[in-house]
C-alpha cells in the first residue's frame, strides 16, 4: 500500500500533469508565430506559381481560420484544441489533402514499431550479453577482439554505417534491396512471400540500428559490469568461494543489468520521432520518413501529429520504466 | 594448538603511479599463531594493516596486494596445509568449511537483489553434496534458529533488515559449516552501540558452541577488553606487543601500546589523555630501525638503526622493543 502511495500515485500525477504542459505548448507554440500555419499555408501556395488575387489570399486565410476554428477566442480554440487530440483528430494532411494525419500515422507506425522493437530486443541482449562477458572475463582473447571491433564501432556516425552496408550489400554483392519498406507493386497481404519480401527489406535498416546500437550498450554494459565487480558483494561472494557461472549471472549480471532495462524502456519514446536517419536513408516508410516529408513540406497538420504523439510516447516509456523498474529491484518494490 | 599460523608474513600493495612503483608494505614481517578455541583481538590505528594482516591469512590476496615473502599455514583435520602452496582449486573448499569471514559492511557485502535464502545457498552450495542441497534451506532455517534469529529473514531481502539483524546473518552464515577459524574485521564499526553489543554477544556464543579459533579486528579498545583472550598490537604492518588481554591493559610494555591504553577514557576521568604525538608512519617509506622511533620518547641510537624483534618478555607476552633488552641486561646484572 505505502508502495502506492509513495511510488505509484506521485508518478501518474506527474505523468499527466507533464503531458498536459507538453502539449499545451504545442498549442501555444505556433500561435505566437507572427505568421501561424494558415498564413504560411497560403504563402506556400502562392509560391509555386499560382498568381492570387491579394484579397483572394485574405479570404481564403479567413476561411480557412474558421475552418480551424483560429477566429474564436483562444479558450475556446484550447477547449476544441483538447477535444480533438482525446479522439486523435490532427485534422487532415495539407499535403496529401484530404488523407486524415491519423490515417498516415497509422499507416507508418506498423514500419516503425517493427524496426525498432525487433532492433532494441536485439540490442539489449546482444549488447549486454557481449559486454558484460567483456567486463567480466576481462582476460578472454576472443572478447578482447570483440571488445576492440566494438570500440570502432561505437563512435562511428550513423550514416557512415548505414551507407557502407547499402553500398556493400546492395550494390557490390546485391542481395538485399537499396530501399524501401516492400517490393513496390507487390501485393499486399499475409502472404508468406509478401512477409518475406518485407524481411528482406528490413534486414539492412535493421542491422545497420543493430550494429551500431551493440556497440554502444556493449561499450556501456562493460563500463557497468567493471564497476559493480568492485562492489563488496561481488567481492565477497569471491571470498566465499561462490560458483563463478553464479558471480556472474546472479551478483553481476543481475546488478548490472537494471539500469539497462531502463535504457530499454527509454528505447520506445523514439516510437513516434521514429528512426529518422535509418528511415530517410532506406527510403524506409515509417514515422521518421514521414516526418522527414512534413518537415520539407511544410506539413504542419502531420508534424502537429507526429510531435503530440511523440511527447505522449516519451512520457509514456517514463512512466512504463518507472512501472518495470520495481519487478527488477527489491530495493524500489519494497520500500 | 595452533589452528591458523603465520610466519614471517609480509605482502603490500604494489600499485603503479603514473609509471612509477609504488609500494604500501602493509604486512611488514608477522609471526602470529591463533590458538583452537580463542578470541584472539588485533587492534591499532587505522591504516596499520589489520584488514590487509587478515586477508592475507585468508588467503585473498588480490592486485594490488601481493605476498611478498612468508607462509600461512592452516592446520585442517590435524594436517599442516601451507595456504600459498595450494592451487586455487584446493583452497576454495577451505572457505568457509575451514575458515570464513565476516565482513565490517554488513550492507554493501549482500547481494541487494538476491533474497537471503538465495545468499546461503549461493555460499554453502558448494560445499554440500548435491543430494543434501534441498533439505540445506532448512537447516539454515534450524542453524538460524539456534543462534536466536528469526528464521524467516531468509525469505526477505538484505535492504529489509536492519544493520544489526543484517550483520548476525552474516554471523550465521559465516558460522553455517562451523568453520575452525573465524575472521571478523571490524564487525560493529558501523553500529550503534547498543546494537554492537549484542553482535558481538552473538560472535562470542558462537565462537562458545563451535568452539573455534575467533579473529576479531577492531581499533576499540574496549570491544576487546570485554571478548579477547589474546592481544596483538599492531603498528606500521607489524605486530609490536602480542600478549593476554589482561596483560595487554595492566601491563602494557611497548610504548605505543602503553600510548593506547593511557588514551583510553576512563570512570571518573577529568582533563584529556596522553596519546602518542606526531602521526603514523607512511607504509610507502618507513623509518629506518623501530617504526616507532620518531614518534617514541624513549627511542635510542639503536631505535634508528635496527629494528627490534618480537620477543617473549614473559609467559604469553611478547613485545618488538629494545628497551626489553635493556631491562634484561639490569636483570642479568
Ligand atoms: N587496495 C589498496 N590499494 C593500495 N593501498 C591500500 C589498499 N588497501 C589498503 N591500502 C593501504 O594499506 C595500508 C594498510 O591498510 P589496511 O586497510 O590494512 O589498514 P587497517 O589497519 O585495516 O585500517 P582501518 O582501521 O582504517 O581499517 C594503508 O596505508 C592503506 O592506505
Ligand atoms: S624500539 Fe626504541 S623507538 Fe621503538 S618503541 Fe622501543 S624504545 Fe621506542
Ligand atoms: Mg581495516
Amino acid at each position: 500500500m505505502r508502495f502506492v502511495r509513495r511510488y505509484l500515485i506521485p508518478r501518474l500525477i506527474q505523468y499527466v500533469l507533464v503531458n498536459i504542459l507538453g502539449i499545451t505548448m504545442i498549442f501555444i507554440l505556433p500561435r505566437l508565430m507572427p505568421n501561424g500555419p494558415v498564413e504560411k499555408t497560403v504563402a506556400q501556395i502562392q509560391d509555386r506559381g499560382a498568381y492570387t488575387d491579394p484579397k483572394a489570399a485574405e479570404q481564403t486565410v479567413k476561411a480557412l481560420k474558421e475552418l480551424y476554428g483560429l477566429d474564436q477566442p483562444l479558450i475556446t480554440q484550447y477547449v476544441i484544441f483538447w477535444r480533438r487530440l482525446f479522439t486523435l483528430d490532427f485534422g487532415p494532411s495539407l499535403v496529401s489533402f484530404p488523407t486524415p494525419v491519423m490515417t498516415l500515422i497509422g499507416q507508418s507506425l506498423p514500419w516503425t514499431f517493427g524496426l525498432l522493437f525487433t532492433t532494441m530486443v536485439f540490442i539489449f541482449i546482444l549488447g549486454n550479453l557481449f559486454g558484460g562477458l567483456a567486463g567480466y572475463f576481462r582476460q578472454n582473447r576472443f572478447l578482447r577482439i570483440l571488445d576492440g571491433v566494438f570500440m570502432v564501432l561505437a563512435p562511428m556516425p550513423y550514416y557512415i554505417i548505414a551507407l557502407m552496408l547499402i553500398i556493400i550489400f546492395a550494390y557490390i554483392i546485391p542481395i538485399f534491396p537499396v530501399g524501401g519498406g516492400y517490393t513496390i507493386g507487390a501485393p499486399i497481404g499475409f502472404t508468406w512471400a509478401f512477409i518475406k519480401d518485407v524481411l528482406i527489406h528490413a534486414t539492412l535498416p535493421a542491422l545497420s540500428l543493430i550494429i551500431i546500437g551493440t556497440a554502444t550498450t556493449h561499450q556501456i554494459m562493460r563500463l557497468i559490469v567493471q564497476g559493480v565487480n568492485e562492489e563488496d558483494y561481488v567481492r565477497y561472494a569471491h571470498i566465499g568461494a561462490v560458483k563463478e557461472s553464479t558471480v556472474f549471472s546472479r551478483y553481476v549480471m543481475r546488478n548490472a543489468t537494471l539500469p539497462q532495462i531502463t535504457r530499454f524502456a527509454m528505447g520506445f519514446s523514439g516510437l513516434f520521432s521514429g528512426a529518422l536517419v535509418t528511415e530517410v536513408i532506406f527510403a524506409y516508410p515509417g514515422i521518421g520518413f514521414l516526418s522527414y516529408h512534413a518537415i520539407l513540406t511544410s506539413d504542419y497538420n502531420v508534424l502537429m501529429g507526429v510531435t503530440t504523439l511523440s511527447i505522449i510516447a516519451l512520457t509514456t516509456s517514463t512512466l512504463l520504466m518507472d512501472l518495470l523498474n520495481p519487478l527488477f529491484d527489491p530495493r524500489i518494490r519494497l520500500t | 594448538m595452533w589452528v591458523v599460523k603465520a610466519e614471517q608474513l609480509k605482502s603490500s600493495y604494489v600499485l603503479d603511479m603514473f609509471g612509477t612503483k609504488k609500494v604500501v608494505q602493509a604486512v611488514n614481517g608477522v609471526d602470529l599463531e591463533i590458538q583452537e578455541n580463542e578470541v584472539y583481538g588485533i587492534a591499532g590505528e587505522s591504516g596499520s594493516g589489520k584488514t590487509t594482516l587478515v586477508k592475507t591469512l585468508f588467503g585473498d590476496v588480490l592486485p594490488p596486494l601481493r605476498l611478498i615473502s612468508g607462509k600461512v599455514l592452516y592446520r585442517v583435520a590435524g594436517q599442516e596445509m601451507d595456504l600459498f602452496s595450494l592451487k586455487p582449486e584446493q583452497r576454495r573448499p577451505l572457505r568457509w568449511s575451514f575458515i570464513s569471514y565476516v565482513p565490517q559492511s554488513s550492507m554493501s557485502s549482500l547481494n541487494p537483489v538476491v533474497k537471503l535464502k538465495g545468499t546461503f545457498s549461493d555460499f554453502l552450495g558448494s560445499h554440500v553434496a548435491q543430494s543434501r542441497k534441498r533439505d540445506m534451506i532448512e537447516r539454515a532455517r534450524q542453524h538460524l534458529m539456534e543462534l536466536g534469529l528469526p528464521p524467516n529473514v531468509l525469505e526477505v531481502y538484505p535492504h529489509q533488515l536492519s544493520g544489526g539483524m543484517r550483520q548476525r546473518v552474516m554471523i550465521a552464515l559465516a558460522s553455517f559449516l562451523s568453520p575452525r577459524a573465524m575472521i571478523a574485521d571490524e564487525p560493529v564499526t558501523a553500529l550503534d552501540v547498543v546494537v554492537s553489543r549484542g553482535v558481538l554477544q552473538l560472535l562470542i556464543e558462537v565462537q562458545d558452541r563451535q568452539q573455534n579459533a575467533l579473529v576479531i579486528v577492531t581499533h576499540d579498545m574496549g570491544v576487546l577488553a570485554n571478548i579477547a583472550n589474546r592481544v596483538g598490537i599492531m603498528y606500521a604492518g607489524k605486530i609490536i606487543e602480542e600478549a593476554k588481554v589482561e596483560a595487554i591493559f595492566s601491563q602494557p610494555r611497548h610504548p605505543y601500546t602503553q600510548y593506547l591504553i593511557n588514551s583510553l577514557p576512563k570512570f571518573g576521568d577529568k582533563g584529556m589523555r596522553e596519546s602518542a604525538p606526531g602521526a603514523p608512519p607512511s607504509l610507502v617509506d618507513l623509518p629506518n630501525g623501530c617504526s616507532f622511533h620518531p614518534r617514541c620518547r624513549h627511542a635510542m641510537e639503536k631505535c634508528r638503526e635496527k629494528a627490534p624483534g618480537l620477543n617473549s618478555v614473559g609467559e604469553q607476552h611478547r613485545v618488538a622493543c629494545w628497551l626489553m633488552e635493556v631491562d634484561d641486561h639490569k636483570h642479568h646484572s
